[in-house]
């Protein structure tokens, strides 16, 4: 049986996830599923037992942060396949350079504009 | 309209519909749920069986059938759908001011790195077209009794409503207007004034396209918009003027430049001339070329 594309939503942050299920509304009534996960942990395990096509993936959580979870799948795991756009409220050139080095595909900052993560997600899932 | 449809909740709400599954199990008692129109979702009951309606608003949203158990678990499924709705509207509204906010984050720093009037009037329109619908729009500013149109959009030539500008610089405030008997046959209109140290510099416009009418919400996020805008445009004014005075007098300086430079080149010439004039020498010259003149006289 054919699966579901399937995009995460890693923010520890009760509102944020909202937001971005929110913003995403319109590819999960084409048929996207969409997984959520409010810490880095969590987020690794939904990773690898569901491997979504793209995860949109807070900096600042706890137990857990977003460049470790990054580093973990892209290097560590070697799902490289796995878009990883991350959020974040810093807008600095360092922790820019450490999404980066973490292996990161796309580094966005909040307050992020809706339409821009809303397009993102197309693009990744190929229109 | 249904307000939500049972199968896509189902869908998006995976670990809903495996705890109904639970539950089903767990009761022991044959229950099916279907869709409003009777194509079953989860489980299934065969035979003749009592029916329960899954209500929404008035609305029927699906049918819980079996036992005694299921009118219960229609119940708890209208709850938690009832509440579902809320999240998402929310979750919708929310959304909306984050827009407004992102909006309002990005725009103000785009302006701090703008200072041409027209830019920061485009960048305005542009935004404010982009989350309050419209058709037509335009920044207008006052000079002196003049307005000039520095951005626009659509095909509504808002200069000819001078009357409508004059009433939002002399009310000083924003509002949502219905022109009445309006040529351009504009419906509804939302504008703001431009206001830089007390005084109104210009106006947004914003014209609804076909029947849209505009709400206080878009009211609100105008007012906002022309707060940050207005002292953007006066800035880039006062930059483009004081540009404008600085190139003109480099252009004054230039010419007077040019003139000394003749002034002194013929004082130099003159210096010169003296110089050589007032030598010893050049008297020596000329008193021998009147000697020399007062002879050639003498002898015709």
């Amino acid at each position: 049986m054919r699966m579901n594309p399937k995009i995460l939503i890693v923010d520890d942050e009760t509102h944020i996830r909202l937001l971005i299920e929110q913003t995403l509304e319109e590819l999960a009534d084409a048929g996207i599923d969409i997984l959520t996960a409010d810490n880095g942990e969590e987020a690794l395990r939904l990773i690898q037992a569901e491997r979504p096509r793209l995860v949109f993936l807070d900096v600042m959580m706890p137990r857990l942060n977003g460049f470790d979870v990054c580093r973990t799948v892209k290097r560590d795991l070697g799902m490289s396949d796995v878009y990883v756009v991350m959020l974040t409220a810093k807008g600095q050139g360092y922790d820019k350079r450490r999404g980066e080095e973490a292996g990161a595909d796309v580094y966005m900052t909040k307050p992020f504009d809706p339409d821009e993560l809303l397009e993102k997600a197309r693009a990744v899932l190929g229109g | 309209m249904p307000h939500a449809d049972l199968r896509r909740i189902f869908g998006r709400k995976k670990k809903l519909a495996s705890i109904l599954v639970s539950l089903i199990e767990a009761s022991g008692a044959p229950i099916g749920i279907s869709d409003a129109g009777g194509t079953p979702l989860i489980g299934q009951v065969t035979g003749a069986a009592s029916r329960y309606p899954i209500v929404l608003g008035g609305e029927t949203l699906g049918w819980v059938a079996g036992g005694p158990p299921a009118q219960a678990m229609a119940g708890l499924i209208a709850h938690l759908i009832a509440k579902e709705s809320e999240t998402k509207s929310l979750a919708g509204e929310v959304l909306d001011r984050y827009r407004e906010l992102n909006l309002l984050y990005t725009l103000s720093e785009k302006l701090a790195a703008s200072l041409d009037v027209k830019a920061v009037a485009d960048m305005a329109l542009s935004e404010a077209g982009r989350l309050i619908a419209s058709g037509a729009g335009a920044v207008m500013l006052l000079d002196g009794e003049q307005w000039e149109h520095v951005a626009a959009f659509g095909s509504i030539d808002f200069q000819s409503h001078v009357d409508l500008l004059g009433e939002i610089v002399s009310a000083g405030r924003a509002d949502i207007v219905a022109p009445a008997g309006d040529e351009q046959r504009i419906e509804c209109l939302v504008c703001a004034p431009l206001k830089a140290r007390q005084q109104v510099i210009g106006v947004i416009l914003l014209a609804a396209e076909a029947s849209h009418t505009y709400t206080a919400g878009d009211l609100k996020l105008l007012i906002a918009l022309a707060a940050l805008v207005a002292p953007a445009i006066e800035n880039a004014s006062i930059f483009e003027r004081a540009v404008r005075e600085a190139r003109e007098r480099e252009a004054r300086l230039q010419q007077r430049i040019h003139e000394l430079h003749i002034e002194l080149d013929a004082a130099l010439q003159a210096r010169q001339v003296a110089e050589i004039t007032e030598t010893d020498y050049f008297q020596h010259l000329q008193a021998r070329a009147r000697d020399l003149r007062k002879g050639a006289r003498r002898g015709e």
